[in-house]
């Protein structure tokens, strides 16, 4: 089991991991990450702001290992 | 030295809802019982399986299990001590889902003879054990309504609202606090979240003082803030007295 940190930006908040997720490889932190940012998708309720960007960036104890966007804005 | 009594928490989580006789009670303690111990992680029963008795969690954790083909799963119901968890086989016959100790869990089969025998005697006590299925229907609605349509922390804070109020009945909670003995995969496949979801609500949870989870203990700061956060009505765990 490897420790993976999981930090995101939405709606211009900022949330730093810093209890961390035990999960036995990046594999499972990938199914792990899509699932919870699909998540914080899902709750965004008509929340999100033209021309914001939402991110998750996963962190193994090494360094970064994935990160996650998603962007809106006008294009007419 | 006699053998402890199976019943005595179903007894005293079911005398909230209608009064028992003594001879109802009488019978239940008359019933042959067979007590095992289940460690946990143990399947007491298995999905699919033909049962000729029935098990009530006399101790510990249990949960009730489906599993999809990929090897995910589902758990649709938590069950404390005191609940038949496993009287739906009485009537199914054959088993839909399964039963899985999530913590070391003393339970107690009766076979299905002497159930039988039991409802054929006594009608209201076959009402009272008829109640407890119609309940854990009641708590599978609210569960439901979670999963489509509670936001993540507010599904997290009507399970502490519903296990503290469950758990109260039986003389479980002190201080507002109660053991949860699970583990983080075994919460996330509870509320059909991620673990990462899960952590980030029980992280907000706590900021916002609404419940604390630590080391296996859960603790709820102001119980009446958290029921009306999590928008929980007791009423469907139906703790109220009336003839049935």
């Amino acid at each position: 089991m490897q420790k993976y940190f999981f930090h995101t930006v939405a709606n211009g908040v900022a949330t730093h991991d810093e209890d961390g997720t035990a999960l036995p490889d990046e594999a499972a932190a990938w199914h792990e990450a899509s699932s919870a940012f699909g998540e914080m998708i899902k709750e965004v309720d008509g929340e999100m702001q033209i021309g914001s960007e939402w991110t998750m960036q996963v962190e193994s104890e090494s360094g970064p290992v994935f990160v996650i966007t998603l962007t809106s804005s006008r294009v007419g | 030295m006699s053998s402890p009594f199976a019943f005595e928490l179903f007894v005293r989580a079911m005398s909230l809802r209608d009064d028992m006789a003594e001879d109802e009670v009488a019978a239940l303690k008359s019933l042959p019982v067979r007590f095992e111990k289940m460690p946990k992680g143990v399947e007491i029963i298995a999905d699919h399986a033909r049962a000729d008795h029935s098990c009530i969690i006399t101790k510990g954790l249990a949960a009730r299990a489906v599993y999809t083909a990929d090897g995910e799963r589902q758990l649709t119901a938590l069950h404390i001590p005191g609940d038949f968890v496993d009287l739906h086989a009485f009537l199914l016959k054959i088993m839909d889902h399964s039963v899985v100790a999530m913590s070391d869990c003393d339970v107690a089969f009766v076979s299905h003879r002497s159930l039988l025998e039991i409802f054929t005697r006594y009608p209201h006590l076959g009402r009272i054990f008829w109640l407890s299925t119609v309940v854990d229907a009641a708590i599978q609605r609210a569960w439901t309504t979670s999963l489509g349509r509670r936001t993540a922390a507010q599904s997290i804070g009507h399970l502490v609202c519903e296990l503290h109020a469950r758990l109260s009945a039986i003389g479980a909670v002190v201080g507002n606090s109660f053991p949860l003995p699970l583990t983080q995969q075994e919460l996330a496949d509870l509320l059909g979240m991620s673990i990462v979801h899960v952590n980030r609500k029980l992280k907000e949870l706590r900021a916002d003082r609404l419940v604390r989870m630590e080391d296996g203990q859960v603790h709820i700061p102001n119980v009446a803030q958290l029921r009306e956060f999590s928008e929980f009505d007791p009423i469907y765990l139906n703790f109220f007295k009336e003839p049935r």
